[in-house]
């Protein structure tokens, strides 16, 4: 059972930061699928993306932390 | 006009694809014969699309499938980022952003709305190769790069026409830091006549068969090619399979850097994890997201729908999902170069991936191709026309050989697809002289079924001086083979200063940093150049392979009689006399 939810943070038009799924790399063009992974609260693109963390990526490697968006 | 009535079963859906497959492909023979540059107009280093509202993939002509992650992604993106208010009648949207879905910066997308009074009804997009695009070196190919700015001008989404008009400001901003505006400006209106035929023909098929039905059928179609190539990869072994590959150098003096995959086979999907991959690099080998979506595309369907069969829409990239970390040379991150990862690592991803799938499906894959597009770039002003000219060229490499036959010869594959350019074409736009071009005797590696030759050329310089960068891979660590099979030629790029009689490498005559990735060398007239592709690898034992074909080969010129001794054990007459 999926636990995330949407969230868009809001973004002034001059910030030129991009955000990468913390599950897959993907970019996270504006809306972001926020959960709980059990290291603490990851971001990814989609709630597929919770499926892959919680079915392939926990069980493989551990819990992952998260980390920064990128300046760019 | 009325609109014809069309059943949506299994004829219905056949039609309606056809006709926006056709669209497509349209759209990219309007691209390709009113470009300017030879990337396009003989290189067909580009890809066209149409897309639904929401951003999803309904048809592509695809001539560069390095391009298919960005056609599955960039466009959609693209929009999510920007919102579909954002939008209007006539707009058309660039980016080549490399952080935000392009495949390397000279990678230009362009999108354009398309509505029906006021509603809108989906996209048409392109993506396209600029031939330059300004940066540090004429071709905007810098292989000594160590961040994006100096690899040329950086395009976030934004409008390049706005309700039907030029955005006159952005226009002039991209014209000042192109070295050659007049082939972008050509260059982009190409682009821009693919959308707008995209554009008329979609509007078109909806007054002729009613666009909701048109709509519901694309959405019918993406589902469909879901289904069917969950099925085809449902067919295959599951289970756990890693490779891993080398890259020689990252052009600023790294030392051989790492890709690693561990290929995920199971309830219909594939995962491709490059966990472990080497750190991003300094310079620009590094590849973007799509880039590594692509490679992992090209190689699911190589394998489980080789004949390309399924309608290729956004359904049949679903099936397939990429891991690949930030900050590694599988996603680069801000400000990393990226010039080089699509088009020298990505067919080594290709190959590696192909290595992987070996192990559950030997007889479906190929050994690995030449695994460098071998780009060489060249700029100056030419002595008949005084304009400035830029020109990036890439040759064919080979192919590898497969359970079932032989690799194919001198192909730019597999990654692009592209096509060589013709001797006439070189020489009538640019100062040089080819002395000769052709396939490399013995580039193919040995096999039971032997990898492709790759091409060489050899040309001298007729201008007073030109300016030559160049990015290649495999000059030093060779395709590998499988199955016993070995490994392909590697590729070469010499130099023979005039009056000189022997060519040497440009590390060596010139102290570059690496034989093989350079940047702004200038040579004079009367100089000349050796430019050799790898070769594919072989696939099996080559103590297999009839020793009646190894005789065809020799006669041919394929393979020399002496390597025919050395790899198969076979001595070929030649001439009467036995080698």
């Amino acid at each position: 059972m999926r636990k995330g939810r949407w969230t868009e943070p809001s973004r002034s038009w001059h910030d030129t930061s991009v955000t990468y799924c913390q599950a897959c790399g993907r970019l996270i063009p504006r809306r972001a699928w926020v959960f709980e992974g059990g290291a603490g609260e990851l971001r990814v693109c989609s709630p597929d993306c919770e499926d892959l963390y919680e079915d392939y990526l926990k069980p493989t490697y551990g819990a992952m932390a998260a980390y920064a968006d990128n300046k760019g | 006009m009325t609109a014809r009535k069309i059943e949506l079963d299994a004829v219905g859906l056949h039609v309606l694809h056809n006709a926006l497959a056709n669209i497509a492909a349209e759209m990219a023979i309007v691209m390709m014969k009113t470009s300017y540059s030879t990337i396009f107009n003989e290189g067909l280093d580009f890809s066209t699309m149409l897309l639904d509202r929401e951003g999803n993939l309904i048809a592509e002509k695809n001539f560069a499938p390095s391009m298919m992650g960005a056609v599955n992604y960039t466009l959609r993106w693209t929009l999510e980022e920007l919102g579909e208010s954002f939008f209007r009648p006539g707009d058309i949207v660039i980016h080549n952003d490399p952080y935000r879905g392009n495949c390397h910066l000279p990678e230009h997308m362009l999108m354009k709305p398309i509505f029906r009074g006021e509603t809108l009804i989906g996209f048409s997009g392109c993506i396209g190769h600029m031939a330059e695009i300004g940066g540090k070196a004429p071709g905007s190919f810098a292989s000594d790069a160590t961040d994006v700015y100096q690899e040329g001008l950086r395009l976030p989404p934004v409008k390049l026409f706005e309700g039907g008009h030029y955005n006159e400001q952005l226009w002039r901003v991209i014209l000042a830091n192109h070295r050659t505006p007049r082939n972008s400006w050509g260059d982009l209106h190409a682009m821009i006549g693919a959308l707008n035929i995209g554009e008329r023909r979609l509007l078109e098929l909806g007054e002729r068969y009613d666009m909701e039905t048109v709509v519901e059928a694309a959405r019918r179609l993406i589902d469909h090619s879901e289904r069917r190539l969950a099925a085809e990869i449902a067919e295959l072994p599951e289970g756990t399979y890693s490779a891993s590959t080398m890259v020689e150098d990252d052009g600023v003096g790294s030392p051989p850097f790492e890709v690693k995959v561990k290929l995920v086979i199971r309830g219909g999907k594939v995962i491709a994890d490059f966990t472990g991959s080497s750190p991003q690099v300094r310079g620009p080998m590094n590849c973007t997201f799509v880039v590594v979506a692509a490679a992992l595309y090209n190689a699911i369907f190589s394998v489980a729908d080789p004949q390309g069969l399924i309608p290729r829409n956004a359904g049949c990239y679903r099936p397939a999902q990429v891991i690949a970390p930030p900050g590694t040379v599988v996603n680069v991150r801000h400000p990393g170069p990226s010039v080089g990862g699509n088009t020298d690592l990505q067919p080594k991803l290709i190959d590696l991936l192909l290595a992987a799938f070996a192990q559950a499906v030997p007889e479906r894959v190929a050994a690995s191709t030449g695994g460098s597009s071998s780009n060489l770039l060249f700029g100056g002003v030419h002595p008949e026309t005084g304009r400035y000219y830029s020109n990036y060229h890439f040759d064919g490499m080979g192919a590898g050989g497969t359970a079932l036959k032989d690799g194919n010869d001198g192909e730019i594959t597999r990654h692009s697809n592209c096509r060589n350019t013709p001797v006439e074409v070189f020489e009538h736009r640019y100062p040089l002289l080819t002395l000769r071009y052709g396939l490399a005797q013995d580039t193919g590696g040995a096999g039971r079924h032997r990898g492709g030759l790759s091409t060489e050329r050899h040309f001298r310089i007729t201008a007073p001086e030109i300016t030559f960068s160049a990015l290649f891979d495999r000059c030093k660590m060779a395709p590998t083979g499988l199955f016993g099979g070995l490994p392909g030629g590697t590729s070469a790029l010499l130099v023979k200063r005039a009056g000189e009689s022997e060519f040497q490498s440009f590390d060596r005559a010139f102290g570059v940093g690496s034989p093989s990735k350079f940047t702004n060398v200038v040579l004079y007239a009367g100089d000349e150049l050796y430019y050799r592709c790898p070769g594919g690898a072989g696939f099996g034992d080559p103590r297999e392979r009839e020793a009646d074909q190894v005789r065809e080969d020799v006669a041919e010129g394929y393979v020399s009689p002496a390597a025919a001794l050395r790899d198969y054990g076979i001595a070929v007459e030649i001439g009467g006399t036995r080698s």
